[in-house]
């Protein structure tokens, strides 16, 4: 296309808007395509956006859900396994081994509810969405549970050991009541009891699971205050043979007095010195019978101290999940419909 | 190449000229398809309120009304857990890192609701005359419920700290007729009052009722117990100590008497307060049905 030369074009001005109409031409054709591609574009982000927020509200909410149903009856299934395989009797390594396949079943259950929840989350938890607001919070309600359980199961042994005989805990040696003939023997046994059994017990403060931590620091101060009143209960008893001395003393004071028909003042001093002494003997005979009182009520309510940690807290604390957790997901269902309408 | 083109340019001149017009009408018909894709864009593309927008703040009030029962159990779970780590443990980290783990995730709660709120409020729905009223009273509702929880946590944790904490030995681990009772119950009243004026810090009115309440029993019992420690006869001694022993009697109908005014209180503000963001929810759930029916009557998904 020569058109530079004038003398061969026949018409000359027509010629020369052509290329302004050519110039146009192609700026137009080119603008119509770029807002045609940036319409399809944006409607194909759209189109991705919402396929991948509908996955997240079907597929990834529910794979979740199913994994995450099968974490707890593993959790009971090796529990059980592990107490049975102990109760046959068998020590606790063995039992550890004969337990081995649940506690597998069960890292295998708690590691895929842990990848589905990685699924969901990825690319989801920005917070600055209210859908990552919402994802955000359903991840922490779920690694919460997920933590709870792992650490019910993986302490359970060191929990469910704490009363065998076979284990170093050995806290049934804190009931010594029947094996001490004196009250200061009680007390020996009882601290030579307690040592391993505070530490066992303090080890479980460890523990990923709040029902095992918290029983802990209770039974703890529940042993550390037997301790306590062993050692007052003991003293009381050995205060007491100092006390018969010194009645006796006193008597014999008084008999001695009263031959040789001692002095007025004399009199009154052993009078006074017998009150003293009553008023040891009642202060003495209280705090005994104080700390005796608590100590048998501290005996009597430890059994329920540890049943209590599966009949009333693990199952308070598993409600709370099943109260928290559908919760969540039916928000995050929510707001993904939310976003949904929002294109 | 030069003269060919000439060439066909002299001989098809004609052919030339119907394909200028053919390029004309084209870049006219372009022009035009652009132009009525902008006008379309700018002018015809629905505007104003939606039926989505509807729907989609009728879900938003939803996901807010569910978001508050999680204030129930998550406050339960907070008082479990700070409750144990103030009673059993003795170390102040650990119970810092207890109750800061366990408060966040109920300060977090109320952040992502006061989110939710606000989101909704930026919907040209709420700006509705018809709905905004409707729209403002849930807002308000809801928002003293976010803030009734927060205050709940602050009363919860005041009350742990005091009543729970430096109180607790004074009725539990005392020996009444132990020698020393009336010097232990003295220390013991002391600290457990410090820890009783702290805790009205930032508490509601009727918790710090309930700590005043208890502040006066023990209060009251503390110095009777003194009386007994000022007395400078044995015989003195022995009638305060009498004395300040028979009153020890009432303390657990006085504290009982303090906590059920106190419980009372408390549940008759929650259902008050829950009532009303209930009669909120329903009103608004009521405003934003009939906007969808509009839709439905005009047969329009826009107005």
């Amino acid at each position: 296309m020569t058109y530079e030369n004038p003398g061969v074009t026949p018409e000359p001005a027509r010629s020369r808007r052509r290329p302004v109409i050519l110039v146009t031409c192609i700026v137009l054709a080119v603008l119509v395509i770029a807002v045609g591609a940036l319409v399809a574009v944006n409607n194909f982000a759209g189109q991705q956006k919402a396929e991948s927020l509908s996955a997240l509200k079907g597929d990834r909410l529910n794979a979740l859900g199913d994994a995450r149903g099968k974490v707890q009856p593993a959790a009971n299934a090796y529990l059980a396994a592990y107490k049975k395989a102990r109760n046959a009797p068998a020590s606790r390594d063995q039992a550890v081994k004969d337990s081995q396949k649940e506690k597998d079943e069960f890292q295998q259950a708690s590691n895929s509810a842990r990848s589905a929840l990685q699924e969901l989350k990825s690319g989801n938890d920005s917070v600055d969405t209210p859908v990552g607001v919402a994802v955000h919070q359903l991840v922490e309600s779920h690694e919460d549970y997920f933590d709870y359980m792992e650490g019910l199961v993986e302490s359970y042994p060191q929990f469910e050991g704490l009363f065998r005989d076979d284990e170093a805990a050995r806290c049934n040696g804190l009931f010594v009541g029947s094996k001490a003939s004196t009250l200061r023997e009680r007390q020996t046994l009882l601290a030579q009891a307690a040592e391993p059994c505070r530490k066992a017990a303090s080890d479980l403060l460890q523990s990923k699971n709040n029902a095992y931590v918290e029983f802990a620091r209770t039974f703890d101060n529940k042993v550390a205050e037997l301790q306590e009143r062993a050692e007052v209960t003991a003293k009381g008893e050995e205060n007491y043979a100092g006390f018969v001395r010194l009645k006796d003393d006193l008597v014999k004071r008084a008999d001695d007095a009263e031959a040789r028909n001692a002095p007025e003042a004399e009199v009154q001093k052993i009078a006074d010195d017998a009150k003293a002494v009553n008023a040891q003997i009642r202060t003495n005979r209280s705090e005994f019978d104080f700390a005796a009182k608590r100590y048998l009520a501290g005996v009597k309510e430890m059994p329920s101290t540890v049943e209590n940690v599966f009949s009333k807290e693990v199952s308070a604390d598993i409600k709370h999940f099943d109260a928290v957790i559908p919760a969540r997901e039916q928000i995050l269902k929510d707001t993904i419909d939310v976003e949904l309408t929002t294109k | 190449m030069g003269d060919q083109t000439l060439d066909e340019t002299n001989k098809d001149s004609g052919r030339s000229n119907s394909r200028r017009t053919g390029i004309i009408v084209v870049v006219v018909v372009l022009a035009l398809a652009a132009g009525g894709f902008g006008a379309w864009f700018a002018f015809l593309r629905p505007t104003g309120v939606q039926r989505a927008d509807v729907e989609r703040l009728d879900k938003q009030r939803g996901i807010v009304d569910r978001s508050m029962n999680l204030y129930d159990p998550l406050l339960e779970e907070f008082t479990a857990r700070y409750t144990n780590v103030v009673a059993e443990e003795e170390g102040d980290q650990e119970k810092e890192q207890v109750f800061t783990r366990e408060s966040d995730v109920i300060k977090r709660e109320s952040a992502a609701n006061t989110g939710r709120l606000d989101a909704m409020a930026a919907s040209p729905v709420a700006q509705e005359p018809e709905i905004a009223e409707a729209f403002r009273r849930f807002k308000d509702q809801y928002v003293a419920v976010i803030a009734y929880n927060d205050q709940r946590l602050i009363n919860t944790a005041n009350i742990t700290r005091s009543v729970g904490g430096p109180c607790a030995p004074l009725h539990r681990d005392l020996n009444v007729s132990g020698g020393d009772y009336a010097q232990a119950y003295v220390q013991t009243a002391d600290s457990c009052l410090l820890a009783l004026a702290g805790a009205k810090d930032k508490a509601d009115a009727d918790t710090v009722q309930l700590l005043q309440g208890i502040e006066g029993i023990v209060k009251g019992q503390r110095d009777k117990q003194q009386e007994v420690l000022d007395a400078t006869d044995d015989l003195g001694r022995l009638a305060k100590s009498t004395t300040a022993g028979v009153a020890l009697l009432d303390i657990n109908d006085a504290l009982n008497k303090v906590r059920t005014t106190y419980e009372d209180a408390v549940k008759a503000s929650s259902t008050k307060l829950v009532d009303d963001a209930n009669a909120a929810n329903a009103e608004l759930e009521r405003v934003l049905k009939s906007r969808l029916d509009q839709f439905k009557a005009s047969g329009q998904e826009g107005k």
